[in-house]
């Protein structure tokens, strides 16, 4: 721990975390600390996708839908009075954590072009279906979540309806997430990933069933997908089928491949990156498809690695400092 | 019966357009192994192109603007190989989907910012004008949507399979190596065949589009079906997209109206994810 504590490294991550403590306390206005709310959310959406396309390399179109599923789930068990927010949102993760599994199991057979349509297919077909089963879903839009309220912890009332509150949630699962998936690629099974990301064939040679990881691998991404669609939709108190849309996953990819996949930071730029930019050139929303576009194609064609990839590379120094 | 007859022949013509699509998309995959999402887009500018033309020349000339379209998107289709796909021609596979991802996101956003969000009707004078086989009814429209696409399909099958420069094309997909070897130019045939491939996915969205709304988020669902189909018709096999093409029309055609209209969009892709279960490399690989 000694050396821990008088690491550089260290007190950086401690600056940049007071930093991100801060931050609400900076922002003026009430949209500001919306954006950073969303911003948080996407960031545990794409970490897990990452996971799935940066580390085990299995092009999934599938994340938007896992995500919607998610938001679905929790927001379907509270509006029916079923549960409270907290149990929902464990139930939540649950069922699309094992969904994905199940998902998973017969798409993973299929490898490149053929799985990437495959999910874009199962993400079609969920978005089609949360918005034709009424009963269930309530069509074009589900209202009325109750989300995590105000619960009294303690003695101490915690208001989630603040915004500033919601920040410091988001905040902590986001943390939380990329520690998670940092020890996950970091470990055995990580290194057995990435061994099918590299070669198939050979890491099966030397001993690692691909399937099994590949399922595991996109599993994880499910159920850490649905954690954020369930924060999502106890935020926004509202939900629709847009959110499991073909263009959400799209968005997602590009997040992944612009900031770096199969780097942990990676993610955490693309998304803040292209989160910010549409903000920074005051671009309307629908310039955003073209911004987000042009965007991936210049990365994928001068950096394929993405921009962390490239960065990392710069140095063996800030690969270090860098994850 | 009267309603089964209708319902194949109405999976005739849509199938038509989804046969000329994966026609074009597997002529594109079996040279350069790239599976080019962005013929969606291609295929959605061609029918906003067509809509132009009739609205400034007039409906009259609806036919002679169709050449027209697919030479404008021939010439674009090989703009995008030549600065886009071209680029990573060497990097793996994956690569060439997600340029091809990204360019469809950027000609998409590129028309809601350029023609808006708004869904148009095309003026053909074909659309009024109905014919009677017997018990089925079909508009000239549909009637021409089939005629045109058939030809074209039928054109480009003897092109690849009879002229030389559809025997070098052939040659290309095989092996990149030998066919640089006996001197055909490996750039110059992936440039014939992304503008050829786009030409005709451009035709298919000129030719629906009377029959549909045009506006910028048309080209998602039938490139996906393309997709479906050249999956299920073996990637890159010419006789299986076409073939396969007119098989996804009857099917959707019949299951939407013996089963169920709403998830009419969704039995490709249920089709597609239940092969996928069973033989991960598509029913007829190469």
């Amino acid at each position: 721990m000694a050396t821990r504590f008088t690491s550089g490294k260290f007190w950086a991550y401690m600056g940049l975390l007071a930093v991100l403590a801060a931050l609400p306390w900076t922002l003026k206005g009430n949209y500001y600390i919306y954006l950073a709310i969303m911003v948080g959310i996407y960031v545990i959406l794409v970490t897990s996708l990452n996971l799935v396309i940066g580390y085990t390399g299995q092009i999934s179109l599938a994340h938007g839908a896992f995500y919607g599923i998610g938001a679905y789930t929790c927001s379907i068990l509270q509006v029916r009075d079923v549960l409270t927010f907290w149990p929902a949102l464990l139930v939540a993760v649950i069922f699309t954590g094992v969904l994905g599994a199940l998902v998973g199991l017969p798409m993973l057979r299929a490898r490149g072009p053929y799985f990437a349509i495959g999910t874009m297919c199962l993400s079609i077909i969920t978005a089609l279906v949360l918005l034709n089963w009424q009963g269930l879903t309530g069509g074009t839009s589900l209202g009325g979540i109750p989300g995590p309220g105000q619960p009294t912890i303690a003695g101490v009332k915690i208001d989630f309806y603040s915004n500033k509150v919601y920040y410091y949630l988001v905040l902590i699962v986001a943390i939380f997430t990329i520690l998670a998936v940092h020890r996950i690629v970091h470990s055995r099974v990580g290194r057995a990933f990435m061994a099918i990301r590299e070669e198939e064939e050979l890491a099966e040679a030397i001993g690692v069933n691909p399937m099994r990881y590949k399922v595991l691998s996109f599993s994880m991404g499910a159920l850490i997908a649905a954690l954020a669609g369930g924060l999502y939709s106890g935020y926004m108190g509202a939900i629709d089928p847009e959110i499991a849309s073909v263009g959400m996953s799209f968005n997602l990819l590009v997040m992944v491949l612009v900031g770096g996949a199969g780097t942990i930071s990676g993610a955490v730029v693309g998304t803040i990156l292209l989160w910010m930019l549409p903000e920074v050139l005051q671009a309307a929303e629908e310039y955003k498809p073209l911004i987000f576009g042009l965007i991936l194609l210049v990365i994928i064609i001068f950096m394929p690695r993405g921009i962390m990839g490239k960065v990392r590379a710069i140095h063996p120094r800030i690969a270090e400092w860098i994850p | 019966m009267e309603q089964i007859a209708q319902q194949l022949m109405n999976g005739l013509i849509t199938g038509s357009a989804y046969a000329l699509m994966a026609l074009g998309l597997a002529l594109i995959y079996g040279i350069m192994h790239v599976a080019n999402f962005a013929l969606g887009a291609i295929y959605m500018i061609g029918a906003f192109l067509m809509y132009y033309f009739v609205r400034w020349v007039g409906g009259g000339s609806y036919l002679l603007g169709l050449p027209l379209v697919m030479v404008v998107m021939a010439c674009v289709g090989a703009l995008t190989e030549r600065y886009a796909f071209r680029l990573v021609r060497s990097a793996p596979h994956a690569t060439g989907f997600i340029v091809a991802l990204g360019l469809y996101m950027i000609l998409e956003g590129g028309s809601c910012v350029l023609f808006g969000h708004d869904w148009r009707e095309i003026a053909s004078p074909y659309n009024d004008v109905i014919l009677n086989f017997g018990p089925v009814i079909v508009t000239l429209q549909r009637l021409l949507i089939f005629v045109v696409c058939v030809l074209l399909a039928v054109c480009v099958y003897v092109f690849i399979m009879k002229t030389l420069t559809g025997k070098m094309i052939r040659a290309t997909s095989q092996n990149h190596d030998a066919a640089s070897l006996v001197g055909i130019s490996v750039s110059r045939m992936s440039l014939y065949t992304f503008g050829l491939g786009s030409g005709l996915a451009a035709a298919a969205g000129a030719m629906i589009a009377p029959t549909f709304m045009v506006g910028p988020a048309m080209g998602l669902e039938p490139v996906t079906k393309a997709f479906v189909v050249i999956i299920l018709g073996g990637m890159g096999s010419v006789r299986g997209a076409i073939i396969g093409g007119f098989a996804l029309g009857m099917v959707e055609s019949l299951g939407a109206a013996f089963v169920t209209s709403m998830y009419k969009d969704a039995f490709a892709f249920g089709i597609l994810i239940i092969v996928l279960v069973f033989k991960p490399t598509g029913l007829f690989r190469r």
